[in-house]
């Protein structure tokens, strides 16, 4: 629910972000043409 | 009403249309738990006049305002169910320029044009078109140009391609660096 979402988001202390958040390799994790393509298929009516 | 008071009127229309136009949207993917430190390096790299961060819902907004504060900069933060008289002071001081940042639910049903604001971030990002218009939708009586950075996870995929296909707009992947121009004022000046 909101809760574990909440603490999911929040509970990270701030010394854990002394790196940069790296931004490249996140992007590399969603392949946004295929889930596009995939959700298009899924739903040809959208 | 208006038919029997007012002879011959004029109509117009005074709500501007929200544009998209000038604004330069980006998205950073994430996980829920990634959220806070991608926000914390975009501080620390983004040249922010003025900054609108965005959060789905009043408990999430005081959430945040606290780690943002917490991570050592200055914030407002505005919900709804803070009441109006305190919701315009802290708006109207951020107005003023007392604060750089402002942590927000959806209050505004005309989208916010403030002049200073040159980043906005969709904290978390919205479910409707309409919304993501009034976040990030300029009026185009002022037009000026502006960053808006999306995180986006997993489970915000058919949101974003629902908004992408009703807006017709396209919100790319964020690049390694962002060009002041699109957003500074100041580097817009010396081209």
């Amino acid at each position: 629910g909101a809760n574990s979402w909440n603490s999911d988001c929040f509970s990270a202390p701030a010394e854990s972000f002394l790196q940069d958040f790296d931004f490249e390799s996140n992007l590399a994790l969603f392949n946004k043409k295929a889930v596009f393509q995939e959700i298009e298929n899924d739903f040809p009516d959208l | 009403f208006m038919k029997k008071h007012l002879k011959n009127p004029y109509e117009i229309n005074l709500m501007e249309e929200l544009t998209l136009k000038g604004v330069t949207q980006y998205y950073a993917f994430v996980q829920e738990k990634q959220k806070v430190h991608c926000l914390n390096t975009l501080f620390s790299k983004l040249q922010i006049n003025q900054s609108i961060i965005f959060c789905n819902s009043t408990q999430r907004v005081e959430l945040l305002a606290k780690k943002i504060t917490e991570l050592g900069y200055s914030c407002f933060y505005i919900h709804a169910k803070m009441n109006q008289q305190h919701r315009n002071r802290v708006f109207h001081d951020f107005r003023q320029g007392l604060c750089r940042n402002l942590v927000c639910s959806d209050l505004f049903t005309r989208g916010i044009d403030i002049q200073a604001v040159n980043v906005v971030i969709n904290f978390d990002f919205p479910k409707h078109s309409e919304t993501y218009l009034h976040r990030i939708g300029r009026s185009g009586r002022y037009g000026h140009l502006g960053v808006a950075i999306n995180l986006i996870t997993y489970d915000d995929r058919f949101s974003l391609h629902k908004i992408e296909q009703e807006l017709c707009t396209e919100i790319k992947p964020i690049p390694k660096t962002i060009d002041p121009c699109l957003y500074v004022a100041e580097a817009q000046q010396v081209d």
